[in-house]
């Protein structure tokens, strides 16, 4: 059978249960209010008997605090604006972020691979680490060359032209892959259009492409 | 070695989108082992030198596991600031402060109209703003959409520890009401 709390037990439960519920509703109460509810508890202690009516006791001034804290917090918030607390998060946020590593795409392309066949006494001796059945003679390694800026301008502007020339994608197949990614950065930077196929009820008076841009 | 140590690093450090669309940060195991014809031991030894070398630049590699697969990846040892803005910092504060409510926040998944809840109404962003900002919280590998709304990709897991994650939840939950 279950037993049933005695008054003071009672008016203990229920005042925890009481500032558990405005917490977790984020419910706001009022400091007369809180202070009445203080000021009852602080009564009642002269009546605590048990060790349970004492532990129940420390639960309520726990949720005292929770609520305290909780409603300085809303108070303190309240005097700023929805930007100045975004910001505030933000901070937080920012202070506590261990970025990872990585290299941007754009360096990807300063190398340009070039295909280079030297003899075996050229190659380097970890090449040359072959059984004598079946060594080469020749072996194939890439090399890399740096690009200069106006190499590099030159091929934007090659691209530029290529693209007013041939305004179907599908005949930009013969693009190499260095100049597939100048394009997509040309695109992305809002300096070219790509343009695309659209619905055949469409007006065909009226190209449609797409060009992005960074705001 | 130096270059093999050199290779690495930069497999380590690079980002790329998988064919879900999902950005991976660093290199599975399996790659790795594929590309520089090695060993687990010896691939251990090699990262454990990486490991060595980069933490005087205030590096340090990390071990992830993703969609069952071992991955790797390097971080930075402080805390500094990453390529997101103030919005996209304040709602991915949001998604962490309502996902580490939950039971199992790592796996958990958050209604987005609940979040858009929050900051739309709230005047915190409009709606566009919004918007916006998930895509690109989703773009940068933050966050993934699933069936029941957004849930954590592998690079929040990564630059914010689980302390940091707990301290995001509970300045969210006071500064957003």
């Amino acid at each position: 059978m279950k037993k049933i709390p005695d008054s003071t037990e009672k008016k203990l439960i229920d005042c925890i249960f009481k500032y558990r519920e405005a917490l977790s509703h984020k419910k706001y109460l009022s400091v007369p209010e809180r202070e009445a509810d203080r000021q009852s508890l602080n009564d009642l202690y002269e009546t605590l008997s048990s060790l349970k009516q004492k532990v129940l006791d420390s639960k309520c001034y726990l949720q005292f605090g929770e609520i305290q804290k909780e409603q300085t917090a809303r108070l303190l918030a309240d005097e700023t604006t929805p930007e100045q607390r975004t910001e505030m998060l933000a901070y937080v946020l920012r202070c506590l972020c261990h970025p990872v590593v990585h290299f941007h795409g754009r360096s990807s392309i300063n190398n340009y691979p070039e295909r280079k066949e030297m003899a075996l006494e050229e190659a380097e001796p970890e090449f040359t680490s072959f059984s004598e059945a079946n060594r080469p003679q020749t072996l194939c390694t890439f090399k890399t060359r740096p690009i200069s800026y106006e190499e590099l301008e030159a091929s934007r502007e090659k691209l530029r032209q290529f693209i007013k020339k041939e305004t179907s994608p599908q005949s930009w197949s013969s693009l190499s892959i260095n100049e597939a990614e100048i394009l997509s950065q040309l695109a992305a930077d809002g300096q070219a259009k790509i343009p695309i196929e659209v619905h055949d009820s469409a007006p065909s008076n009226y190209p449609v492409a797409i060009v992005l841009k960074e705001s | 070695m130096e270059e093999t140590l050199q290779e690495l690093f930069l497999a380590l450090s690079t980002r790329w989108r998988q064919k879900d669309d999902n950005l991976a940060i660093g290199m599975s195991q399996n790659k790795l082992l594929q590309a520089l014809e090695i060993d687990k031991n010896n691939l251990e030894k090699l990262l454990q030198e990486l490991k060595a070398k980069i933490a005087f630049l205030g590096l340090e590699l990390v071990e992830y596991l993703y969609k069952g697969e071992l991955w790797y990846s390097i971080r930075a040892n402080y805390c500094c600031p990453s390529e997101i803005k103030k919005e996209e910092e304040a709602t991915l504060a949001i998604i962490i402060g309502s996902l580490e409510k939950m039971k199992n926040p790592n796996s958990a998944e958050v209604s987005i109209q609940q979040i858009k809840k929050k900051l739309v109404s709230g005047k915190y962003l409009s709606e566009y703003q919004f918007d916006r900002v998930i895509k690109n919280l989703e773009y940068l590998g933050y966050i993934k959409k699933g069936r029941k709304g957004v849930s954590y990709s592998p690079r929040t897991l990564i630059e914010f520890s689980e302390e940091a994650r707990k301290h995001i939840a509970q300045e969210s939950q006071k500064l957003i009401f």
